[in-house]
């Protein structure tokens, strides 16, 4: 896979350029992915503003509930909950649908074709996951934030302003960066292991079925791990 | 290709959508932080910044209007805080506003309250020093009513086991005492201050109980002070008043209680007079020694009776007693 | 049958357009997939104007060989020559040239999912760098498309064709771009005896109208039987045999004469 992704800088770098195939990926990765990614966010938001405020009531904190929600939503539920929805949906989607072209010698014909397979599928691809993930994030986080504005309204009455301002002000650039910054590697994971379990995948349909299932599953693990590694860093830049 | 531009203006609209959000969001945590407008640099050295941070709000009269830049300790005593405050608000700080270390609530963030100064002062310009108050440390508050506290305890404790040894002894003094007007008046002013200690005991424990209610957020003044900081300043105030009140009332313990420890040493006539027995015991002996007086004056009168010159007299006395009988 | 091809109106031309002037020369091939040998020592040549069938079993590396020789998979050894140079030697660019003279019929068909059927041949246009006109595009398209009988279907997604349709839009896809050899892999594999029948007869004009030469995989003996100007057996993974239908057919060899039956 390291080879793989090293191919992927080594291609994404040189001309000539897909930038219509990117364009066209983009638009099936990110637009498609938003009413998706818009219902989660938006239940995630409302649950856990849901679930926050009877502890925070407990304290006699209620107040600090949008603080609360923002923080957690920003710094890690956002991106995580967004990139793992679209690990299971552009992921595996990724993975099929090379892993179709692969048996269905698509791949092979593209190449007799005079184009750069790697290129046109794989390259595109994976500029698109990562270009559309973070935007994905951001909206995300969003009409998250609003889902957890609507369940601290239906329990209290608080402004929409009011709201809002408590969750920016309880947020600093050192929350919002890193977050954001590391769904770009979600993104990038997302595309990476997609086209690579479709593109070296074996003959037959089971094997689409397979590279579809393990693209998942490692993409899924792999954000995690990012996950992980992302809060170690931020940690030893003493950003937390 | 009309479906393909329509999907790349819809991919375009998506993409723009996206980064307004980023931008609107950046905008508005750096706005909290006014990153954005134009400010001034204020200093305040402060003896104890009791966890302040950078980053943490500064308030005017009780309205964000910046925040902590640096702190940088400059003595063993001095912490120089540098924040940043809204330019616009230069006309109203006064050079001899006072700033002040709050806190958001009684659990909230640390901030710095800059109090407004009085009017005869120039207004501060970028760069300028401001002075700073010692706020107020309940912690250190607490400690002085939980001294006040034990005093007063031991106070009781001495008086009870002095009216104890008094009921007990049954000396001259609890004779005295029991006997005469002045022995219940005593007893009873004892009375009156073990009910005084009493009282104060329990004033104490309410006292002590009260501020912890407050501390913890607790009816209305600990909602009020979570409410917003100006009545949280005056709040302040209110307690360095009791605190000022309750070091009176340590004082006046604690010279009650050097009192009642000298009574009870024995020192001065009072004590003395409640637990000397010597004293007693002399009281005894001067009684006895009137009673041993008047005996040794009956026998010189019955040696007087015999004498030759007064028989004759005490014989006719003797006769008219008899006769009479 | 004999009979059948005889009268076909294209049969007796089809062996005077031969023309002696090789092709492409494949000596000595060797091509293994870890410990399994699936070319052991391949030798064949195309002429000009000629068509080959390659017959073979399933799975004894009939299309390795084509792959090899447009460059998807690499040789061990031996030398595959086409228009006289090295196929293994050839850079990004001279190969990408070569392949633009190639033709390559699918054996999946291989039409791109994502694009209609005009798109999958406007690509394969676009796609080696020739600078054409949206007008010149389009004629193409359609000249292509007609001759396989499928203008209709120019704006229906690969999905929604049949399996022979799908046969054709590959075929007119490879034709589009005018080559000179055209390769078939199991031109009529999982196709019903009619429609293969159809392809077969497709394939026969489009080689007279485009004037190309082609080597076709099969192991289907009436696609052979209408096409070939000239057979080779793979056995084992070298030429076993090699010579006319006929020939073949009447040769005594029991492995050769398993084919027939």
């Amino acid at each position: 896979m390291s080879a793989f992704a090293s191919r992927f800088f080594r291609e994404v770098l040189f001309p000539p350029y897909e930038f219509k195939e990117v364009i066209r990926q983009c638009y099936a990765i990110g637009n498609k992915s938003l009413g998706l990614v818009g219902i989660t966010a938006f239940i995630i938001g409302l649950v856990l503003a849901l679930q926050s405020r009877p502890t925070l009531v407990e304290f006699g904190a209620e107040s600090w509930l949008p603080a609360m929600v923002g923080i957690s939503i920003i710094r890690e539920i956002g991106p995580v909950i967004t990139a793992l929805i679209c690990a299971g949906k552009i992921g595996s989607s990724i993975g099929a649908e090379l892993g179709s072209m692969r048996v269905t010698e698509q791949i092979d014909a593209m190449e007799v074709s005079g184009t750069n397979p790697f290129k046109y599928i794989v390259v595109s691809r994976i500029i698109a996951t990562t270009l559309m993930i973070p935007i994905l994030v951001i909206i995300g986080d969003a009409i998250a934030l609003y889902g957890a504005f609507l369940a601290v309204k239906m329990k209290g009455a608080v402004s929409f302003t009011l709201y809002f301002h408590q969750v920016f002000e309880s947020l600093e650039y050192t929350d919002v960066m890193p977050s954001f910054i590391k769904s770009f590697f979600f993104g990038y994971a997302i595309g990476l292991v997609g086209c690579f379990k479709g593109y070296f995948s074996k003959k037959g349909t089971e094997g689409v079925g397979k590279s579809a299932n393990s693209a998942v599953v490692v993409a899924s693990l792999l954000i995690f791990i990012i996950d992980l590694i992302a809060v170690q860093i931020t940690e030893f830049l003493g950003l937390i | 290709m009309d479906k393909e531009t329509s999907n790349r203006i819809r991919l375009g609209m998506f993409v723009i959508g996206g980064l307004i959000l980023l931008i609107i969001g950046l905008y508005l945590i750096g706005s909290n932080r006014n990153l954005f407008g134009k400010n001034i640099t204020l200093y305040s050295t402060f003896y104890n910044i009791s966890g302040l941070q950078v980053g943490n709000n500064v308030r005017f009269s009780g309205i964000d209007v910046g925040t902590v830049e640096k702190m940088e300790i400059i003595s063993d005593t001095a912490v120089k805080v540098t924040m940043r405050v809204d330019e616009k608000l230069t006309q109203f700080i006064r050079t001899n506003s006072i700033a002040m270390i709050g806190t958001d609530g009684l659990m909230g963030n640390k901030l710095i309250n800059i109090e407004p100064g009085t009017g005869d002062s120039p207004t501060v310009t970028d760069g300028a020093s401001i002075p700073s108050l010692k706020s107020v440390d309940t912690e250190q508050m607490l400690r002085t009513l939980n001294q006040t506290n034990q005093n007063v305890s031991i106070i009781s404790e001495d008086l009870r086991v002095l009216t104890g040894n008094i009921n007990k002894s049954r000396g001259t003094l609890y004779t005295v005492l029991m006997d005469t007007t002045l022995a219940f008046s005593l007893r009873k002013t004892l009375e009156n201050i073990e009910g005084v200690s009493n009282n104060l005991d329990e004033f104490t424990g309410d006292l002590s109980s009260v501020v912890k209610g407050v501390q913890e957020g607790k009816g209305t003044l600990g909602g009020l002070i979570n409410d917003s900081s100006r009545i949280a300043l005056s709040f302040q105030q209110s307690l360095q008043m009791i605190e000022s009140s309750g070091r009176n009332l340590n004082q006046i313990t604690e010279e009650l209680k050097t009192a009642v420890d000298k009574l009870n040493s024995g020192q001065g006539p009072a004590g003395a007079l409640l637990n000397d027995p010597t004293s007693a015991e002399h009281l005894k002996k001067t009684l006895a020694n009137l009673d041993s007086s008047t005996a040794n004056f009956n026998e010189n009168m019955k040696a007087l009776q015999g004498n030759f010159l007064f028989r004759k007299y005490f014989k006719k006395k003797n006769k008219e007693l008899n006769q009479s009988k | 049958m004999n009979a059948f091809n005889k009268s076909h109106p294209m049969f007796d031309a089809k062996s005077s357009h031969v023309i002696e002037e090789p092709i492409i020369q494949i000596e000595h091939l060797v091509k293994s997939f870890g410990d399994n040998k699936v070319l052991t020592d391949f030798n064949l040549t195309l002429h000009r104007g000629e068509n080959i069938v390659v017959l073979g079993r399933s799975g004894c590396g009939k299309s390795v060989l084509i792959k090899c020789i447009v460059g998807l998979l690499n040789y061990d050894s031996g030398s595959i020559k086409v228009y006289g140079s090295e196929v293994r030697d050839l850079s990004q660019k001279q190969l990408d040239e070569l392949r633009s003279k190639i033709g390559f019929v699918f054996q999946s068909s291989a039409l791109y999912d994502s694009m209609t059927v005009g798109e999958n041949l406007e690509f394969a246009l676009r796609r080696h760098g020739k600078k054409l006109s949206v007008q010149e595009v389009d004629a193409l398209i359609r000249e292509t498309l007609d001759n396989v009988g499928l203008y209709h279907a120019k704006d229906l997604m690969p999905s929604e064709l049949s399996g022979g349709m799908r046969k054709r839009v590959g075929l007119a896809r490879s034709l589009v771009l005018k080559p000179l050899i055209m390769l078939y892999d199991e031109p009529t594999t999982g196709l019903d005896p009619i429609t293969s029948k159809e392809i077969s007869n497709l394939m026969l004009q489009m080689q007279l109208k485009y004037h190309t030469s082609s080597i076709i995989i099969s192991h289907d003996m009436h696609c052979a039987e209408m096409t070939a100007d000239h057979m080779a057996i793979m056995i084992d993974g070298i030429c076993y045999a090699e010579g006319s239908f006929e020939e073949l057919k009447n040769s005594k060899d029991q492995k050769i004469k398993s084919f027939f039956e």
